[in-house]
């Protein structure tokens, strides 16, 4: 399967591996996903939110995460998403592959 | 993955919703934050939505993810797929034309069955009709009396309405001309109101009439009303005189309708006019008459198990009311076959042929297989650069897949054709012109339906392992770099042995039918019939009685006699070979039980004119003509009753007490085979049935023109049809002649089919072993010693095959054994020249290219391989 480029992944796959991250630190909704994404990031990455809601449902359709209908903190009906058992391994996965990515482009412009 | 994407498309409509809310409430959530910063909320609103951007798009990217992606694919490999295809036709033709072959086969089976079996009759709303079968003997099915029909009809609830038919039954018609013979359907009033499927013209039959009889009322069938009234309406409100009685047509039948009768139906008579137009039947009022089928409509919300338990119910106070046993009744599905004695009786050769079916189809299947195999191996290179630059080996085994079923699915549209085409060509052109059939071939949803599971199952059979073959080449071959691959070695000496299997149990089958024609062919009639002809009178039809009927046979026999070539005429009630014959009950004087003997009533000359020798006793005189108690048995009933003793001067029970007075040679009576059934004969002065035997002298051409001129004169109501004897053997022989020609067809497509399998085998083999002949001829291989080599490779795996098949060719034999005329299902013989055929073909079909291999210079094989 064939993965279409997203606007917001100026690294492969860094989308996907931020919103897993996220979810490490418990259920949440599409909203609040991208506030702490931007929170953690010191609102350095600002998620469009066309792109929040098809990674969501990649990430879904994987397998990595699960949705499912309840309440957010201002008890509001909204989506809450969870990471799966094989969302962590991924998540782990992406993480090493991330790590590996960015050394690699790191020496290439520590060669300068 | 699939199975997550298959949920996905279950849960879409719920999915949508909850993604859509999901993405509204992000924006309230983004507005309340504007809010609290400061912003008006409907500004804020405003705000929210412009960040988002278009909810719309948004929700269709995301839908994207699962759906668009994997369609687009699937057209790209559709597109891919086809121009393959289109660029080989040497692969793709052969395959198309090996399924349609083994698809064709078995739709045309499957639509006969469906045809007969499963399908309805053309009837109004027809799953509320059942069909009542009352039971005549231990596993006998069929009419019942009209007086029981009258009461069942008059006190069922379960039931709405209640219909009954005769089968075809000739009548003569005429509108003052030249009277000519038609079939009709004698029925009760209802028929029409019941059947629902209306009229091209007029209406049906009125109701009863207070003293209980229909009205003189005709309705014609629609090719009738077309072919002998020019499809007039005027013709409405006319009368024909029917077997003597004037009657009125009002009606013409919706077109193409026959009713629940295979033969086809001229006209539609009211039933109560049955023993008018047939003087001396008692069909309405006799209690023990067997014939009228029924039909009838469930009334709404009743189940056909309660409607036989109340039909039971009523035919057994019935039966009580005229102090008779009462017969089983039976409420079944209104197909021809949901009778249980005519499923059983065609069930056999259903069996047979749909097994020999299904054995073709695994035939073509194994040789499509040998295709995709040789063409997977050839298609390695283009395979594993398509893995290299990126393509996972699901989408490659998906193209595969998708090809397979392009194949197959042209090859279902043909097959489609075939099934409809290949049955009304049949039943046209080998039916006798006599006997046209009504039964319709199409291709309705349980044809289609079954078409299309056969070609997607026939698809995963030959096309799963293949792919799955060419996905391992391609990767073994992106590792090798090149080298060839052998991992499809072992799948195909299983499907050499397969096919050798599949073949045997065909080809043997096919022999011993061929085997069964060559018996029928020179069976003995035990009789001459050449130089005789046959002429029916159609007196059965006229409405005169049987003492008119006497008289004018008498005086027709008499000119018949003068004709100038005409040495004997005799008569018969009915014709040995002529596929009929009335049957009688009579006591077995041994046992004291009562059994079943053919029983035929015949003029003083009959074994003279046909050459039967009299074995024992006297033939019959004139004297006994005019009523005498004397008859004559053949050997085989002589042999049954009175064993070891003489059968002259014993009496035969029949009733009446019979004296036999002479025996005959066996001879063949109602069809081939029946040469050892009881037969008994008695004197006849000639009646209603009775059919004239014409022994003459030269050509018979003379004697067809003279007979009808001469009946003519002597009298209107003689309407003569005269055929050559020997016309009638052949029909007789007709049965066991298309059931073997129809083997020996299907026997030489597998033979053919199997040769072109173990042809690709070996030469596939052959080629993918070049280097390695060219290294053992280098070091010495003599030509010889290759060819003995690939033989043996091939020959194991052919003798296996040849060996299993022997067995399931004994198997399938003992389901032939009811088609099998005179041939035992193990004729060794058969099997015998199986095993030699195919290993003949075998040894054939791998020298070819196993002589190739031994010829090539290895220097070149060397060097380019």
């Amino acid at each position: 399967m064939g993965r279409k480029p997203q606007k917001n992944d100026s690294l492969p796959g860094s989308l996907d591996l931020l919103i897993l991250k996220t979810l490490t630190r418990g259920k949440f909704h599409g909203y609040a996903i991208m506030q702490l994404i931007a929170q953690g990031s010191g609102e350095e990455i600002v998620i469009e939110e066309g792109s929040l809601y098809p990674a969501l449902q990649r990430l879904e359709m994987n397998g990595w995460v699960k949705g499912a209908m309840g309440l957010t903190p201002n008890k509001r009906r909204a989506r809450i998403y969870e990471l799966t058992a094989t969302g962590r391994k991924q998540l782990l996965k992406e993480t090493e592959r991330y790590e590996k990515l960015t050394l690699a482009i790191a020496r290439v412009l520590g060669q300068e | 993955m699939i199975w997550n994407r298959i949920r996905y498309w279950m849960t879409q409509g719920e999915r949508e919703k909850a993604l859509r809310a999901e993405m509204e409430e992000h924006i309230a959530e983004l507005a309340a934050e504007m809010v609290a910063e400061g912003m008006s909320s409907s500004e804020a609103m405003r705000a929210a939505r412009l960040r988002f951007g278009n909810v719309g798009a948004a929700q269709e990217a995301a839908r994207e993810v699962w759906i668009v992606r994997y369609w687009a694919d699937f057209w790209q490999d559709l597109r891919y797929g086809l121009r393959t295809l289109a660029a080989q036709p040497g692969f793709t033709i052969p395959a198309v034309l090996a399924l349609v072959l083994g698809i064709g086969v078995n739709a045309v089976v499957f639509n006969v069955f469906n045809a007969l079996a499963l399908a309805p009759w053309a009837i109004r709303d027809p799953q509320q009709v059942v069909q009542i079968l009352g039971q005549r003997g231990m596993n006998r099915w069929g009419g019942m009396a009209w007086t029981q029909f009258r009461y069942l009809r008059e006190n069922s609830k379960a039931l709405s309405g209640m219909a009954g038919f005769t089968g075809t039954e000739r009548v003569q018609v005429s509108q003052g001309e030249k009277p000519w013979t038609a079939d009709s359907s004698m029925v009760s009033e209802n028929f029409f109101d019941l059947i629902g499927t209306g009229f091209a013209a007029g209406r049906g039959f009125l109701p009863l009439a207070a003293d209980g009889r229909p009205a003189p009322e005709v309705v014609l069938n629609y090719d009738t009303w077309m072919s002998r009234f020019g499809g007039d309406r005027a013709v409405l409100g006319s009368w024909l005189e029917i077997s003597g009685q004037k009657m009125q047509i009002v009606g013409v039948a919706a077109q193409g309708f026959n009713g629940p009768v295979a033969d086809m139906v001229r006209l539609w008579i009211p039933a109560g006019w049955r023993d008018v137009l047939h003087p001396g039947w008692d069909s309405l009022t006799n209690p023990d008459f067997c014939c009228f089928s029924v039909v009838a409509r469930l009334t709404p919300g009743v189940a056909k198990e309660q409607a036989q338990a109340e039909l039971q119910t009523l035919a057994t106070s019935y039966s009580a009311s005229i102090r008779q046993e009462p017969t089983r009744l039976l409420a079944t599905a209104p197909s021809f076959l949901a009778n249980p004695q005519r499923f059983k009786q065609a069930s056999a050769v259903f069996l047979a042929m749909g097994v020999a079916s299904l054995l073709i189809l695994l035939l073509a299947c194994s040789n499509v297989a040998n295709l995709l195999l040789a063409r997977g191996s050839a298609r390695a290179q283009e395979i594993s650069v398509r893995l290299s630059l990126g393509a996972g080996q699901g989408r490659i085994l998906r193209q595969l897949a998708i090809e397979s079923l392009l194949i197959s699915s042209v090859a279902a549209t043909l097959s489609a054709g075939v099934s409809t085409w290949l049955p009304a060509w049949t039943v046209r052109t080998v039916a006798p012109p006599e006997a046209q059939l009504t039964i319709r071939f199409d291709n309705d949803w349980r044809v289609l339906g079954f078409i299309v599971g056969l070609s997607c199952a026939a698809t995963l059979l030959f096309g799963l392992a293949p792919a799955l073959n060419s996905v391992r080449q391609g990767v073994a071959m992106g590792l090798r770099n090149g080298s060839r691959s052998t991992s499809s070695s072992r799948l195909r000496p299983v499907l050499l042995g397969a096919q050798v299997t599949l073949c045997a149990v065909l080809l043997s089958g096919a022999i011993l039918l061929a085997r069964a024609l060559y018996a029928v062919q020179s069976m003995e009639a035990g009789f001459r019939y050449d130089g005789v002809v046959t002429l029916s009178t159609g007196l059965e039809a006229s409405g005169l009685n049987a003492e008119q009927a006497k008289v004018l046979l008498a005086q027709l026999t008499e000119r018949v006699q003068a004709l100038p070539g005409v040495e004997s005429v005799a008569w018969a009630a009915t014709l040995p070979l002529g596929n009929s014959n009335n049957a009688a009950g009579v006591i077995d004087p041994r046992s004291k039980g009562r059994v079943s003997i053919a029983h035929n009533a015949v003029s003083a000359n009959f074994f003279e004119l046909l050459e039967i020798p009299i074995v024992a006793g006297r033939d019959f005189s004139k004297a006994d003509e005019a009523g005498s108690n004397a008859v004559i048995v053949n050997q085989a009933t002589a042999e049954r009753f009175w064993p070891g003793e003489n059968a002259l001067g014993k009496k035969l029970d029949l009733g009446r007490i019979h004296e036999v007075v002479g025996v005959v040679r066996n001879f063949e009576t109602r069809e081939f085979g029946s040469k050892q059934n009881l037969a008994m004969w008695a004197p006849s002065a000639g009646g209603l049935q009775e059919r004239l035997l014409i022994r003459h002298r030269g050509e018979a051409s003379g004697l067809f023109q003279e007979l009808p001129r001469l009946a003519k004169e002597l009298d209107q109501r003689i309407v003569v049809s005269a055929a050559p004897y020997a016309e009638l053997v052949s029909n007789a022989k007709r049965t066991a002649k298309i059931a073997s020609g129809v083997a020996g067809v299907l026997g030489g497509l597998s033979l053919l089919l199997a040769t072109l399998g173990i042809y690709g085998v070996a030469a596939y083999q052959v080629a993918q072993r070049r280097r390695e002949v060219g290294v053992r001829m280098a070091l010495g291989a003599t030509p010889a010693s290759i060819l003995v080599t690939v033989l043996r490779q091939n020959m194991r795996a052919v003798l296996w095959g040849a060996g299993v098949g022997m067995v399931a060719a004994l198997a399938f034999g003992r389901l032939l054994t009811s088609l099998l005329y005179g041939v035992e299902p193990s004729d060794p013989f058969a099997l015998l020249a199986t095993i030699t055929i195919l290993v003949g073909v075998a040894v054939l079909a791998t020298l070819g290219p196993a002589r190739r291999a031994a010829a090539v210079d290895p220097a070149i094989t060397l060097r380019d391989a």
